[in-house]
């Protein structure tokens, strides 16, 4: 047990601090704006709870939300576990390290997930605790015994969601090992699960309508299809020590029988994973000249394309945008449903949704756009490589500028061929179709510029593995949760525009030109910034 | 040339090189020794430009690395003490990758990499990816980077290590060769008997500060590197 302790506290304080930055120089500004960032986050989730659990409690019925958090927690654990199981458990820096220690193989599988459930549980409290919070008022019971419930669901629910997606992630890595091409196949593995599990979520709005309705009957719903998260409402409603037991067992079973299963064949694995199988080719060696720029852009292409967790995490996003293209042109009746749906208090009906179609397109646009933020991780993906890049002759705004180009060449062709598909499809006026353009070009540029800054502001260069980078780094937190204000902040305003029924091309040119100026002011800011940050970082 | 004038770098409270200055001649092979943790990686990354220093200059060729560092590091190569390089592409493509940065001409590029990859027997594993190399092989692959731009100065820091012997004994002939044409070598090294007899100037640094420069003949004296290495150690 000390063994296990020293081993735990070894790791996490070396890969784990959420809050740690490479700067040397780092200082308590580091912190601030990710805990901003939480407190809002916290307070609006809180908010929005707060109306749903009053809504509810007409009926006496604002426990079943408890389960519906503890359902959409479970399912976003899984979601994120998805993505970064196979990145963390296998062919990790410190593989050799621990591989050589007098320790158990179970032993390092149970640090390996041990510091997922660490970051999961850290992600999930922002989440569930204002939910938890937010209930107080409404907690007909003992107050002592709901806050030791919620804690006890807090520190339960990520572990299942954690142990299905490990395994998923080790019969992915299983498979993908065998081919030479492991990365290609790990990534369309990991596209169809995650597309699979979308379109099962696609039915999200008829779930919250059939809650609405049903709201006693859906707690029972819950707890018959998925125990641990219905267990919540059930326990806090109505609370049975024998209930909570099984919630309890339940979850470490299944823990440890995870933790054994993989540590089975583990080590197998693993060792396939790190033999390569690519073979010298007998081609003629090809030497050619390419400008620095070029070569850069060149660089940072072949390091996105090889790096599986940064392709799924930034290539959803551009995925998802075509699927929203597909269900527009193919079953544009169905989106404008959802999206009358979801904003009831609009007062807009398809219909007029269609007059303001480039609207809507924006609307998608700004929605995936700030959602895919591909360059929050480019600096720390770098690591100690950064030596090498400060080390050539080359300005530091062309090295950033090269990666922003870079994400530029993966994203604006996807947004371009969506969009004119869009265009062509609902005949959209021309002087709209040259605006959506622009803006298909200049938006995600501001996704791009923000995550670059962030990412300068909270490098991590000594990351274990690249799904630390691109999933659970403060940069990557800091510039999803800014892409998400912005985003809420353009979709509020476009529905607001369509609600006053203001002038589309005149709206359309107004945040043309207002993206333009956010574009310039960042560009500005890496010029100058951005660049002594980016000289002053230490590997 | 390279001058180091007064330089300090400090993390926080800890001055990592203190004061230091010497200066390294057109032709020299220049040996930079000094215990773990003297302060000769700090130097080192402060010459060529990746660490910024709190106090001095260092000039390349008589331009300042700080207020002209692009220019600085066009005359300059860097073997890293760890052999760091993009794992995931081909070692080609490293090279070129190198090569871009320095904007090396097409047949200057050709006929270094074909000469140094034949001496380092590198030659038919120049399409595998960085990453199924072994430690040596990286170590190889940094080199010829490092050299296929053909720098007027190279700097290294510790490029022995992990290397095999022929692959040492190829090194000492290709600097040799380099400071027959005027060019600069500039390493850090902890194997003082290779030092001794490749070297013709030495710089040996204790706890950052610079405790003896000069010719490798006026620094040993009758004694020998090791001996008066050792001695001022003990100090």
């Amino acid at each position: 047990m000390k063994k296990l302790m020293s081993l735990i506290k070894a790791c996490m304080t070396s890969d784990m601090n959420l809050f740690k930055v490479s700067s040397k120089k780092k200082g308590k500004s580091s912190i601030i704006l990710p805990i901003i960032l939480a407190i809002y986050l916290m307070g609006y989730i809180g908010g929005i709870s707060f109306i749903l659990f009053k809504e509810l409690d007409v009926d006496g019925n604002a426990y079943v939300l408890l389960s519906v958090f503890a359902f959409i927690i479970t399912f976003l654990t899984f979601i994120e576990g998805i993505y970064k199981t196979s990145s963390l458990i296998f062919n990790a820096k410190d593989d050799d390290l621990l591989l050589s220690l007098p320790i158990k193989r179970s032993t390092v599988i149970f640090i390996r997930i041990f510091k997922f459930y660490i970051f999961e549980l850290l992600y999930n409290s922002v989440f569930l605790l204002p939910v938890i919070i937010a209930y107080i008022p409404f907690n007909k019971g003992s107050l002592v015994l709901y806050i030791v419930i919620s804690l006890i669901m807090l520190l339960m629910l990520p572990i299942i969601p954690i142990a299905l997606s490990s395994i998923i992630g080790v019969i992915t890595t299983a498979i993908s090992s065998r081919f030479k091409y492991k990365n290609i196949v790990e990534i369309v593995f990991t596209f169809i699960l995650l597309a699979c599990v979308f379109m099962a979520s696609m039915s999200g709005s008829k779930v919250m309508e059939y809650l609405l309705n049903n709201a006693s009957r859906f707690n029972d719903l819950i707890v018959k299809y998925y125990y641990p998260a219905g267990v919540f409402g059930k326990l806090v409603n109505n609370f049975n020590i024998i209930d909570l037991l099984i919630f309890i067992g339940i979850n470490l079973v299944v823990y440890l029988l995870t933790i054994l299963l993989i540590s089975k064949v583990y080590f197998k694995i693993n060792t396939r994973v790190k033999s390569s199988t690519k073979k010298s080719s007998n081609k003629n060696t090809i030497i050619k000249v390419r400008s620095p720029r070029s070569s850069l852009i060149k660089k940072e292409l072949n390091t996105f394309f090889n790096t599986p967790v940064f392709i799924i995490n930034s290539g959803f996003g551009l995925i998802l945008f075509l699927l929203l293209v597909v269900v527009m042109i193919f079953k544009p009746d169905l989106f404008l449903l959802v999206l009358t749906k979801n904003n009831p208090n609009s007062g807009l009906t398809s219909d007029e949704m269609m007059k303001h179609i480039s609207l809507i397109i924006l609307l998608i646009m700004s929605f995936t756009s700030f959602m895919t933020s591909i360059t929050n991780s480019v600096i720390s993906l770098e690591g100690r490589n950064i030596n090498i890049l400060k080390s050539l002759p080359i300005k530091a705004k062309t090295i950033l500028m090269s990666k922003i180009y870079a994400c530029m060449i993966i994203t604006t062709p996807v947004f371009i061929v969506g969009l004119i598909a869009l265009l062509i499809k609902f005949k959209v006026d021309i002087i709209e179709f040259i605006l959506l353009l622009i803006i298909a070009i200049v938006m995600p540029l501001i996704s791009h510029l923000i995550g670059i800054l962030v990412n300068l502001k909270y490098p991590k260069l000594d990351a274990e593995n690249s799904a630390e980078v691109v999933k659970q780094s403060t940069s990557s937190l800091v510039a999803v949760f800014t892409g998400m204000g912005i985003m809420f902040f353009t979709v509020f305003l476009l529905i607001m525009f369509m609600i006053i029924g203001f002038n589309t091309k005149i709206v359309l040119l107004g945040f043309t030109v207002v993206f333009i100026l956010v574009d310039l002011i960042l560009y500005l800011i890496l010029n100058k910034w951005g660049t002594k940050k980016f000289s002053s970082l230490e590997a | 040339m390279i001058e180091i004038k007064n330089v300090t770098k400090k993390y926080g409270k800890k001055i990592a090189v203190d004061n230091v200055s010497f200066t390294v001649e057109d032709g020299d092979i220049f040996a930079f020794i000094g215990h773990n943790g003297a302060g000769k990686t700090t130097l080192i990354k402060s010459i060529v430009g990746i660490h910024d220093f709190d106090e001095g200059d260092i000039l390349i060729d008589g331009k300042s690395i700080k207020e002209n560092p692009v220019e600085c590091k066009k005359l300059m190569a860097y073997v890293p003490d760890n052999p760091e390089t993009y794992e995931h592409m081909k070692a080609i493509d490293y090279i070129n990758f190198i090569c871009d940065m320095y904007e090396t001409p097409l047949d200057v590029r050709e006929a270094n990499i074909k000469k140094y990859s034949k001496i380092f027997e590198m030659e038919d594993k120049l399409n595998d990816t960085i990453d199924s190399y072994s430690h040596g092989m990286k170590q190889k692959a940094v080199l010829i980077s490092a050299l296929a731009h053909d720098p007027k100065i190279l700097i290294m820091d510790e490029p022995f290590v992990g290397l095999d012997p022929k692959a040492v004994f190829d090194i000492k002939e290709i600097l040799n060769e380099m400071v027959k044409e005027g060019k600069i070598v500039f390493y850090s090294t902890h194997i003082l008997d290779v030092a001794e007899k490749l070297c013709s100037r030495v710089a040996i640094i204790k706890s950052g500060k610079l405790v003896k420069s000069g010719s490798m003949k006026e620094i040993k004296g009758d004694k020998s590197l090791e001996k008066v290495f050792m001695e001022l150690e003990e100090k």
